[in-house]
């Protein structure tokens, strides 16, 4: 009776799960994708002390997950900027588990699917509110100022020669 | 200065099969930005697993997506059996490769007939569905049911296949393929419709390696990746597999890579029925899913999915979650979707294959 | 029977469905099947429809939607649910974005059964479904041919109790006499 081996299935398609803290999240996805992985997605579990993220990437057969914990109530830098697939799922799981992440491309705020009941696979989920940034510095030195009126007499000058000739 | 109005499209659309709303911020003619909004079929069955145990949950991915149904059930079987170490039997590998290949096909020949309703070949539309009726005859015969099959399971398939039936099988998918070419040859060498496709739903390379997109979406735009080229299952006693790639990224490159796909899984079907050898059809599982996490992944009719398996000892799963090509694709969808015009929506929104009851789950 | 029941006219809608019973609700109209020969046609259009297949245990984004499209409808109308999940929540009924049914949102004429539900089953229901049409065709006509007598009914009484109201005789004095009054009504405030 021919039975197929396991192992060579395994050896085949390897998969890997990595423990990593949500600080170095952001940066070792970059990493990754900058090698040539592909993200393929983004699950999240509840579990006793909170909720497990897992972003899986992906190489050809080979497959790695990186596993990070969060709390309820942390807040999960998007990486929408690396891989723009990834808001379909920060938004669902924004809305199914009260998982708040900042800067996501498309942000429906909440509002992805409209549920009849809030955070339904998280029972202890709340949503946060993402601080507001601080306000970036004014521009106040004159130097960056100066350039622009000094261009636009050089483009007049420009225009009134070549309408001259 | 033209000014910007909002048409709003769908969910209810006689073109769309399955509901999706998106608002089409126009100016004049030209869709400047599509906003997509989903949330009409979600229905929440992960939560499911706490209720229902791991074999009889089968039946709950069976159902996620009527066109995607077989891929569904044999994906989440797969990656059990990795988590729980099940060693499947050789002949319902096989099985299950003949019946995977047979959905892809109903799949691809369901798609070309709507793609065809929707750029007005009527006709094309009922001659497709017409020969892919063949295939849900075949699907009955063999397992009673014409959507929903029911026909694998953790451990192996359900239903066996007799030697004899398997011979008639393959003449009918041998007759269904000459039949196939003429369509194909409407859908791929007709003037108007090639004066329709070339060109439109641009999509470069670059773009669809960024955005990360999968399935017959990305090989028309030159991304080589298929899932059964790595040999998982009963790919790996294939003699050859090359998946079907295209370099020009338009609608054209698309429905030429399916009608491609088509045929070669003709050939594959042939291929595993000539070699399948005698044996059991299905091992039982014996005790729980182990305390580990698991990956499975499959390629679809629409593109590569991914299973995430998490067990926790008992006979009710921790997590289950089902990663499909379509929610991948919303990004892509979007992306083709500015700049056209809005006789070109339905076509561009179809081209994509979505699957939107697989995506919401 | 009326030229309706003998062209129905179909739209149809997935409510939150896993699109098996929609492809074979589409199944219907290809050769295999073929309803176009009795005249059946799917629009898009719910003014233009009389029968409303729908499919799916609706969830809560698309109650809105398939009471807007009902609510378009021109009577008479049926509704045909399909499948298991229209009928009842099929094995979602416990999922928690699912109301379990359609008839929990719109009144629902025929139920059809099955996982996915077969053609067959589906031209069954709809022929089903126009003997329901016709009687709500016929009670319609009776009740407008009801309320126009009612109608015609009220309007003579009230002309009858205006006439029984006012005196035969005296008319043409009261109304001089009501301009006298009329004239001296600033100067005597009521009597």
């Amino acid at each position: 009776m021919p039975m197929r081996n396991q192992v060579s299935d395994v050896e085949k398609i390897p998969q890997v799960f990595i423990e990593i803290s949500l600080e170095e999240m952001h940066a070792r996805v970059a990493e990754h994708i900058e090698d040539g992985w592909r993200f393929l997605q983004l699950c999240a579990t509840t579990i006793e002390s909170g909720i497990e993220l897992v972003y899986t990437l992906g190489r050809g057969p080979e497959v790695e997950n990186l596993v990070t914990n969060i709390a309820n109530g942390d807040i999960v830098p998007s990486i929408t900027d690396l891989a723009p697939a990834a808001f379909f799922f920060e938004n669902e799981t924004k809305e199914l588990f009260g998982v708040n992440f900042k800067g996501i491309a498309i942000d429906f705020g909440g509002n992805f699917y409209k549920l009849s009941e809030p955070f339904p696979m998280n029972p202890d989920g709340f949503y946060v509110e993402i601080p507001a940034d601080e306000p970036e510095p004014q521009v106040e030195s004159e130097d960056e100022l100066e350039p622009k009126p000094e261009a636009e007499p050089e483009a007049e000058s420009a225009d009134g020669g070549e309408a001259d000739e | 200065m033209s000014e910007r109005t909002v048409i709003p499209f769908g969910p209810q659309h006689p073109v769309l099969p399955e509901p999706i709303h998106l608002d089409l911020v126009m100016e004049d003619e030209r869709v400047v930005q599509a906003i997509p909004q989903l949330g009409f079929i979600h229905r929440g069955l992960e939560r499911l697993v706490k209720t229902r145990d791991y074999m009889h949950f089968v039946y709950v991915t069976e159902r996620i997506c009527g066109i995607c149904s077989f891929g569904h059930s044999y994906g989440y079987s797969q990656t059990i059996e990795r988590l729980m170490g099940i060693e499947v039997p050789m002949r319902a590998e096989y099985l299950r490769v003949i019946w995977f290949e047979l959905s892809r096909i109903h799949s691809h020949l369901l798609w070309m007939g709507l793609a065809a309703d929707s750029f007005g070949y009527e006709n094309l539309f009922y001659q497709c569905w017409r020969l892919r009726e063949r295939v849900l005859d075949i699907f009955e015969k063999t397992t009673g049911g014409r959507v929903i099959l029911s026909a694998c399971n953790v451990g192996g398939v359900n239903y066996d296949i007799d030697n004899s039936e398997l011979a008639g099988i393959s003449q009918i998918i041998q007759k269904l393929k000459r039949d196939a070419k003429p369509l194909i040859k409407a859908l791929v060498k007709d003037r108007s419709i090639k004066d329709r496709l070339v060109g439109s739903g641009y999509l470069s390379q670059e773009d669809a390696v960024k955005l990360s997109i999968v399935g017959p979406f990305a090989r028309a735009s030159g991304v080589e990746e298929d899932i059964r080229m790595f040999g998982v299952g009963g790919y790996g006693e294939l003699a050859e597999f090359k998946p079907q790639t295209s370099t020009q990224g338009d609608n054209y490159a698309r429905v030429a890579v399916r009608c491609n796909e088509l045929l070669q899984s003709c050939d594959i079907i042939c291929e595993m029925i000539d070699k399948i050898p005698d044996g059991p059809i299905c091992e039982k599982p014996k005790g729980n899913p182990p305390e580990a996490q698991g990956i499975g992944r499959v390629e679809q009719p629409r593109g590569e999915v991914v299973y995430y398996v998490k067990g926790n000892g008992t006979r009710f799963l921790e997590r289950f979650r089902i990663r499909t090509p379509t929610s991948q694709n919303v990004a892509g969808m979007v992306q083709l979707l500015q700049g056209c015009e809005l006789s070109e929506v339905p076509l561009n929104i179809l081209t994509i294959d979505p699957c939107i009851s697989c995506t919401e789950r | 029977m009326s030229g309706t029941s003998k062209s129905p006219w179909i739209i149809h809608y997935d409510g939150s469905s896993c699109n098996g019973c929609d492809i074979e609700v589409l199944a219907c109209l290809t050769p295999m099947y073929d309803v176009e020969r009795f005249g059946v046609i799917n629009t898009g259009n719910p003014k233009h429809a009389d029968v409303f297949l729908i499919t799916g245990a609706v969830n809560e984004r698309n109650i809105g939607v398939v009471k807007q499209i009902y609510s378009q409808m021109l009577e008479p109308k049926v509704v045909v649910a399909c499948g298991a999940c229209a009928c009842s929540g099929g094995i979602f009924h416990d999922c928690y974005n699912v109301i379990g049914g359609v008839d929990k949102a719109i009144p629902v004429d025929v139920y059809v059964p099955g996982c996915a539900v077969r053609p067959e089953a589906l031209i069954d229901a709809v022929v089903a479904g126009l003997g329901a049409l016709e009687e709500k065709r016929a009670a319609l006509e009776l009740a407008s041919s009801y309320e126009a007598k009612e109608l015609a009914k009220a309007a003579e009484q009230e002309r009858l109790a205006e006439a029984a109201s006012q005196p035969l005789l005296e008319e043409p004095a009261k109304t001089e006499e009501q301009t006298d009054i009329d004239i001296n009504a600033d100067e005597e405030p009521g009597e």
